[in-house]
């Protein structure tokens, strides 16, 4: 049976979920890299300020909004 | 289960209450980054969509006054399908990263499920021809696979979801608690029935707050019966845990003083739910009350629109229910009196009795508590 999908292309949905995947990954080769390394585990506080850096895109709109003029 | 407030701290989380069994340092990575995307989402998406939302109603003519008004302008968000997505999507790498946690432990889990607890001081009755509903075994609620009743194994998986999920660093079940301490009246209740107990967390704390009491736990799932059980006698509880049918109790009328049930009946479709209030109100004795923890419209149109979309995208079909009708009315028209409905607040301040919900600009549930009495 086919899942809920959200996204106009059922295709975008798939997409994102690999890149999900691939951001989990990041973040547990990073967490890995750091205990090799003897350096303490991401902070709640790390963690949070990753993440919000890897979904930065999906609220550009906030942090830098079309000005909306027309060039002369 | 579902989710109130975002977990924030997977990584201090102790698994398997009483078992010595690790979550591997990769699995515990993974289910981290989850709690950070939940963590993300309920805050900088929910903000964001919020701003879209008010000036998409600040640009239309119609204001919307509920939830189903205000749909048709929030699927019309550009925000809207990403925050959809994540919500139904991090629950599902969720219960990955949790499965992956529990099967690497599987043998050595579900034997401990099932070997004898030694010189219990509470009791466990299982039922295996109990039926258990059609409603109950087609729905993979929450979309834990298989759902917390096909297997042993899921009763762990469900465990540790609610350990990571509900407030991160959970092992206490602070959320039980408070809704035991601050939402039931004080009284001299010999006798309180649990329904739809899960593993436990629900009934435990009321040996605490009622030392001198009698308490019965039922659920439909034989899997969380048994860990429920075990853990309740780990932790030096005396509970009678039996798999039972909320709607049809089979137990004797006017034999409780309390009967609770916490985050079970947005679960049940609506026919079940009014039977499960009327058997509600059948086992109490006269004065006898109950007490329910569970969800309710806000008033807020996004919010109540988004809640009902949550039904959806969580696995909960029966919940939209609960959201449309009036649940205090419902309980009057079985026979409740002194019917109270209040917003709860579940970061610490419990129960709101001047009916009002708390400001707030992240994402949560809409916790109420509804109280009747058996005149």
């Amino acid at each position: 049976m086919a899942d809920i999908t959200f996204f106009k292309d059922p295709g975008d949905d798939r997409l994102f979920g690999v890149v999900m995947e691939l951001a989990q990954e990041v973040y547990a080769l990073r967490q890995k890299v750091r205990a090799l390394e003897g350096e303490a585990a991401d902070t709640t506080e790390s963690r949070d300020a990753f993440v919000s850096r890897i979904l930065t895109p999906l609220t550009y709109e906030a942090d830098s909004p079309d000005p909306a003029f027309q060039a002369p | 289960m579902s989710v109130m407030t975002v977990g924030r701290h997977a990584t201090d989380a102790q698994p398997f209450t009483g078992l010595d069994v690790p979550v591997p340092d990769e699995t515990r990575r993974r289910i981290d980054f989850v709690l950070g995307l939940r963590h993300h989402w309920a805050t900088t998406l929910f903000r964001a969509l919020r701003a879209q939302y008010d000036a998409a109603v600040a640009a239309s003519p119609k204001k919307p006054r509920t939830g189903e008004e205000a749909g048709p302008i929030v699927e019309a968000l550009p925000l809207y399908p990403t925050f959809a997505w994540y919500e139904r999507n991090i629950q599902k790498m969720m219960w990955r990263a949790l499965t992956e946690a529990c099967v690497a432990h599987q043998d050595r889990l579900v034997a401990a499920l099932n070997a004898p607890v030694p010189s219990p001081i509470g009791s466990l009755e299982l039922d295996p021809a109990l039926a258990l509903p059609d409603y109950y075994t087609r729905t993979e609620f929450h979309i834990q696979p298989g759902g917390v009743w096909s297997a042993d194994l899921n009763a762990f998986v469900y465990e540790l979801g609610a350990k990571v999920i509900f407030l991160g660093k959970n092992d206490d079940y602070a959320f039980h608690r408070l809704f035991t301490q601050a939402a039931i009246p004080d009284g001299a209740y010999r006798d309180i029935l649990d329904m739809g107990c899960g593993f436990g967390k629900s009934a435990r704390p009321f040996v605490d707050r009622f030392p001198g009491a009698r308490v019965v736990a039922i659920d439909l799932s034989a899997p969380v019966l048994k860990l429920a059980h075990r853990q309740a006698e780990k932790l030096g509880k005396p509970v009678a845990f039996m798999q039972r049918v909320a709607e049809d109790t089979r137990f004797p009328g006017a034999s409780f003083d309390l009967v609770t049930a916490t985050m079970v009946i947005h679960e049940q479709p609506m026919p079940v739910m009014k039977r499960t209030l009327a058997e509600m109100r059948r086992l109490l004795r006269p004065g006898g009350r109950a007490v329910i923890l569970d969800y309710h419209r806000t008033g807020d149109p996004l919010r109540d629109f988004l809640m009902l979309g949550h039904a959806r995208r969580n696995n909960e079909p029966f919940m939209g229910h609960i959201l449309r009708v009036d649940t205090a009315q419902v309980m009057r028209d079985v026979g409740f009196t002194d019917v109270a409905l209040l917003p709860f607040d579940e970061r610490g301040a419990g129960p709101r009795e001047d009916g009002t919900w708390p400001a707030r600009d992240d994402w949560h549930f809409p916790w109420v508590v509804l109280r009747g009495r058996k005149g």
